[in-house]
């Protein structure tokens, strides 16, 4: 039996369970408006010295992302990027519960020395990120992408995101990275948002490249 | 609070997976690997020939200016229509007024129905929710039930190869002459925003119902694929068909229930047509000896009726003036059986698609990006008369 033939019968077994597009209309509006606000909240704290009506940004962003049909951001934010992924909408729901909260200290700071999870985690999307770029234009003999439907990719990923609570207990929980891996499995699971696909629920390319400047900004860092 | 030690936490861990695993797994079809093709409809397996019963235009919208991309699709015997034909119509390919066309051969009158556009990207997009920039391809199969399923091409930022392919499913009555469609959604199949995948090439049908419905990558590389879907029209999964990344529009033939063989359009400067084959009913493929046959980077089409395999394809690797029938008993030589079409140097008659309906064979195909040309052929046993 070839290593072709191997995948096939490990990633073909189950047939795909995909959502429903009822679901899915929902999920566009929900997902889209939560990374809308968080990126308005980005914008706000960056330039802290623009006229004060501008805090109501992220608020605005993210009741347009409601807007249903072509005046909607949703619509053509859509057209472009379809759906972010879940991981995505929750680390943006924790900037926004991080900034509406008013922490002084970034969540999951302490002064403990612990596991650099979201650094961990980073490098992890980082490389399923490349994997799954080089995956798309079919480098490999097997498609990576397609084990995504299996429920094996789920349980592993399950597993993955389960070490660092594992390991570290409650404190390995409080980095956004650890615990929106988790909740976007959880979510998943209950779902299928937004496509059916594990790995379109845990990643998508423009989270890929925040976990890359993430990532190289820690390593620059510890230079 | 309580807090679980190390061995605790990691008991409850595997708990929760396991159970994540068979909640996953409960009540979730299991796709069939070698899965069999079905007898292909007609008796044209003696020895016998072709003989033109009736040629024509199919009648366009008003005021359209382009057609291409015509899909075939046979309809049941009790139904109204012989087959359906399905095409992209608009001021040009790739312009923002292109919508998706129907026209059926009325068994009755036998002609052509007016057509009818039933696929407009503004009306699928808001019901989607997300806006769609063009639409191209269309692919028709109808189901167990008699419901008509439509794959259509549709780009999302970019051209051709910023493509989705759209899934609609009937939504009119199965019987009723005027076709609605309402879309099912995106197909997804890669993890890049799910872009560049197309469709073109008519679907395989299976004896459980289900059909291969072939696709193709194309950004920056041609990757020919096979999806696999369920007698509902729901997605089973995704094969590759080729290793070669200049090989797109896959059509496929049932050799015997589980060798499958597909022909490819082909990429590549002097272009062949590519074939690759499949001895496990579509679970895996290799890439097989080319046919000694031209490709001018151009759609083929092929068909199974009984015993014998039609091609359809543009003889020449430098354009697409030509179009010929070939047929053959095995799917690797290929004897040229009627010239469809040959004009003059600019001229196009391109994307042929075939079906077998009420005993005859019939062939459409892009006529000068103008209109699409249809022609329906009778099988006469015996050597035709010179």
């Amino acid at each position: 039996m070839s290593i072709q033939e191997l995948w096939v019968a490990w990633t073909l077994h189950y047939a795909p369970l995909l959502p429903s597009a009822q679901s899915l209309m929902w999920a566009r509006h929900v997902i889209w408006s939560v990374v809308m606000a968080a990126m308005g909240v980005g914008l706000v704290s960056r330039f802290p010295s623009l006229h004060r009506w501008t805090r109501h940004l992220p608020w605005g962003l993210a009741l347009w992302a409601w807007v249903p049909g072509p005046w909607g951001a949703s619509y053509w934010l859509g057209l472009a990027f379809q759906i972010p992924s879940l991981s995505a909408a929750l680390i943006a729901l924790s900037v926004l519960l991080h900034r509406f909260s008013r922490q002084r200290s970034a969540p999951g700071t302490s002064n403990q020395r612990q596991i650099p999870w979201a650094t961990a985690w980073s490098l992890m999307a980082v490389l399923t990120g490349v994997l799954l770029l080089l995956d798309t234009f079919a480098v490999f003999d097997f498609s990576i992408y397609q084990w995504g439907f299996s429920p094996m990719a789920f349980a592993l990923l399950l597993a993955l995101a389960l070490v660092p609570w594992v390991v570290s207990g409650k404190q390995g929980l409080k980095q956004p990275a650890v615990w929106s891996l988790l909740g976007a499995l959880i979510v998943f699971l209950i779902t299928r948002w937004p496509t059916g696909n594990v790995w379109d629920a845990v990643l998508d390319p423009c989270l890929w490249l925040v976990a890359l400047a993430h990532l190289l900004r820690s390593l620059r860092r510890r230079v | 609070m309580i807090v679980l030690p190390l061995l605790g936490r990691l008991a409850l861990s595997l708990l929760l997976i396991v159970a994540a695993y068979a909640w996953t797994i409960s009540g979730r079809a299991v796709a069939p690997l070698g899965a069999v093709a079905s007898d292909a409809p007609g008796q044209a397996s003696a020895t016998g020939h072709w003989v033109e019963r009736v040629r024509g235009s199919i009648p366009m919208p008003t005021g359209v200016l382009a057609a291409h991309a015509s899909a075939l699709v046979s309809m049941p015997p009790n139904h109204p229509a012989a087959l359906s034909v399905f095409w992209f119509a608009g001021d040009r390919e790739s312009a923002p007024n292109v919508e998706i066309a129907v026209s059926q051969f009325n068994r009755s009158s036998q002609s052509w129905t007016e057509p009818q556009l039933v696929v407009n990207r503004h009306v699928a997009a808001r019901v989607l929710g997300a806006g769609i920039r063009r639409l191209g391809n269309p692919i028709a199969w109808l189901d167990h039930r008699g419901r008509m399923h439509l794959f259509v091409v549709a780009t999302g930022l970019g051209g051709w190869s910023a493509a989705r392919i759209l899934h609609l499913e009937q939504s009119s009555p199965s019987g009723d002459s005027a076709l609605q469609f309402q879309p099912v959604g995106v197909i997804p199949l890669s993890w890049f925003w799910n872009l560049s995948y197309l469709v073109r090439t008519a679907p395989l049908p299976l004896a459980d119902g289900g059909m291969v419905l072939p696709a193709y990558f194309e950004i920056g590389t041609k990757i020919s694929v096979a999806l696999h879907f369920d007698q509902n029209g729901a997605l089973m999964g995704l094969t590759r068909i080729s290793k070669r990344r200049f090989t797109l529009q896959p059509a496929l033939l049932a050799l015997s229930p589980t060798h499958w063989l597909a022909l490819m359009r082909d990429h590549s400067e002097n272009g062949k047509i590519r074939a690759s084959e499949s001895w496990d009913g579509g679970g895996t493929w290799r890439d097989a000896r080319d046919l000694p046959l031209p490709n001018p980077d151009a759609g083929i089409a092929t068909l199974s009726v009984g015993d014998l395999h039609l091609l359809a394809y543009n003889p020449s690797n430098q354009n697409r003036n030509a179009l010929t029938l070939a047929n053959s008993s095995t799917g690797t030589d290929w004897t040229t059986v009627i010239e469809l079409e040959r004009g003059q140097a600019g001229h196009e008659y391109s994307y042929p698609a075939m079906a077998w309906a009420d005993n005859s064979l019939w062939v459409s195909y892009t006529d000068m990006r103008k209109s699409i040309a249809w022609r329906r052929f009778d099988w006469l046993p015996g050597a035709a008369k010179p």
